[in-house]
């Protein structure tokens, strides 16, 4: 589950790249207002740029949508901790006990790569349609992707450094203070990242197709009730929090990791 | 640990194995290290006998893959022979103790994720010493081996020498009775291997500790050695231990001597059956 090779292009190289991104998002959204003057489209259905800015601006006086707003960020951070908590814990178990790891593994493994949206009727079934709901789905999902990364994370730590340990008299916790941690770092970020991205999909797919508030259900409603500006104005606001959040990440992850940098 | 009085009575006297104390420090009885593989059991060692006074040092020269670093590991605690026991001063060694024997690891096994000086400050860390305490020790080693410099790198940033250098210098930090180097200059070419030989020699001889060097160089072992331990392969045992009585510490004119050269020959000839694939260190 490596997710990025940690290298740093030079700056002209980074600046450039920003740059071609810039002008495909440009030309996007010229080919959109130019389909919907031409009246290729219909704007019924697509809406248009001008109008999707215009709805964006509305939303800072919308009380439905602030609300909204914070409902799905607590929902988001609540399955968050949660599952990580738990995927944390299991994992540095799993990944620490040969015999735990051959037992388990395998399930979690399996349940890993199922669709997770199949469980959300029964999550529905036993915690109705309530906030609840999305937690427990979001936690449980969170979960799973924590702790098979923590498990990989834990499978890093080279045999010769364990034998240092032991060599120079470490005690258990200094074992794991010293060497376990540090050498799972890049998989306990890995872990977070993923844990973090999953919260924010389940708990949106949850309030998408479960009507218990929160951004994902407004979306839904607004497009049932063909307000196509308005949906697609809100998933502008989810697009741009998931990139705040994963840019965030980033800084982090090099600033505690920085001794990978030369190697 | 209450060795350290006895060892700083060894200090004076480095070649002890003269010395009234007479008998061995540390005995190395009958051990045998057999591995479990997939297709069985693996005899790596398979007997070995050694007594060893304090303030010795032995050389141990042998074959790639005939167990050197298992026997080494042994002898420290860190692989409980399959037979026999290493029992130091009456004691058997039973868990690595860093006060008793430190390591000096073939690979260096330096932390990629601490600086040089906290590295080397591990075992002192490990021991439960303060910050500013083990710190101030750590950098006045690394000052002996002039890595001062690098005391805030990371391992990474260091040459393979540099980190040999610090590996040293981290087991010296423990105080040890026994320092245990496997190849502790191996990746090291012919020149700088002599320069930090003699950068070492003074760091490492005064001591009056016992010392075990690993070495793939005839040079090294016969110009160190009290003794050089020659092992052979498959299993691995003892060929034959020579005496090199010539006083230490020595000077780098005892490499001309007639001692080191017949020493240095008669250990060419043991060892030219199986150093097979061994390169030699050029002449
Ligand atoms: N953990 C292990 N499990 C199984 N076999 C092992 C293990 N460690 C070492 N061996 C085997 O034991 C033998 C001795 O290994 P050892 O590392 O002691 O050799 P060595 O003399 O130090 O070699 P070198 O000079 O190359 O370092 C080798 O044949 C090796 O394959
Ligand atoms: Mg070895």
């Amino acid at each position: 589950m490596k997710r990025r090779i940690v290298m740093r292009a030079s700056s002209p190289l980074r600046t450039r790249a920003a740059l071609i991104r810039c002008v495909v998002v440009v030309a996007a959204l010229i080919v959109w207002a130019g389909a919907v003057r031409l009246g290729f489209v219909d704007p019924v259905f697509v809406s248009s740029p001008g109008d999707v800015g215009r709805a964006l601006a509305g939303f800072t006086r919308d009380a439905e949508v602030l609300s909204a707003l914070v409902v799905t960020v607590r929902t988001i951070l609540i399955a968050f901790v949660i599952g990580t908590v738990a995927g944390l814990v299991v994992g540095t178990v799993l990944g620490l006990s040969r015999t735990l790891k051959d037992a388990y593994m395998p399930p979690i493994l399996f349940l890993l790569s199922t669709p997770k949206s199949m469980f959300l009727p029964l999550f529905v079934l036993s915690f109705g349609i309530t906030t609840q709901t999305a937690i427990a789905f979001g936690a449980f999902t969170v979960f799973f992707y924590v702790c098979v990364n923590i498990v990989g994370g834990v499978e890093l730590v080279e045999a010769h450094h364990l034998r240092l340990a032991r060599a120079f008299g470490a005690s258990r916790l200094s074992t794991f203070r010293h060497v376990v941690f540090p050498a799972s770092l890049p998989g306990f970020f890995a872990a977070l990242w993923h844990g973090m991205t999953h919260a924010v999909s389940s708990i949106l797919l949850a309030q998408l197709f479960v009507a218990i508030g929160g951004l994902g259900t407004l979306i839904s409603v607004y497009s049932t009730s063909l307000q196509t500006d308005k949906a697609l104005a809100l998933t502008v606001v989810i697009s741009v929090i998931a990139v705040a959040l994963a840019a965030l990440w980033s800084i982090t992850e090099r600033r505690l990791t920085s001794w990978r940098a030369n190697q | 640990m209450n060795g350290k009085a006895q060892s700083t009575a060894y200090k004076a006297e480095p070649s002890a194995q003269n010395s009234e104390q007479g008998g061995a420090a540390l005995t190395i009885k009958g051990v045998g290290v057999d591995y479990s593989t997939a297709e069985g059991t693996f005899t790596a060692v398979e007997r070995v006998d050694l007594d060893i006074a304090a303030g010795e040092f032995v050389s141990i020269i042998g074959p790639s893959g005939c167990g050197k670093s298992t026997l080494l590991h042994s002898i420290g605690g860190l692989i409980p022979p399959t037979r026999g026991e290493v029992e130091f001063r009456g004691e058997v060694i039973g868990e690595p103790h860093p006060d008793r024997a430190a390591f000096v690891f073939q690979d260096y096994s330096l932390l990629p994720w601490k600086t040089t000086l906290d590295n080397v400050a591990l075992g002192l860390q490990f021991k439960g010493v303060s910050k500013g305490e083990r710190r101030a020790r750590a950098r006045d080693l690394l000052r002996t081996v002039r890595l001062e410099a690098f005391a805030n790198s990371y391992p990474a940033e260091l040459s393979g020498g540099m980190q040999q250098r610090a590996a040293v210098v981290r087991a010296l930090a423990m105080d040890p009775d026994i320092l245990l180097l496997d190849e502790p200059f191996g990746a090291l070419d012919e020149h700088s291997r002599r320069q930090l030989g003699v950068e070492m020699a003074e760091l490492l001889t005064t001591t009056g500790k016992i010392l075990i060097l690993i070495t793939h160089s005839l040079d090294e072992a016969v110009f160190w050695g009290d003794r050089v331990v020659v092992m052979g392969a498959s299993p691995g045992h003892v060929k034959e231990v020579m005496e090199i009585s010539a006083p230490r510490p020595r000077a780098v004119d005892f490499m001309l001597t007639d001692e080191f050269v017949d020493a240095r020959r008669h250990l060419l000839e043991l060892s030219r059956h199986d150093l097979d694939g061994e390169p030699e260190p050029a002449e």
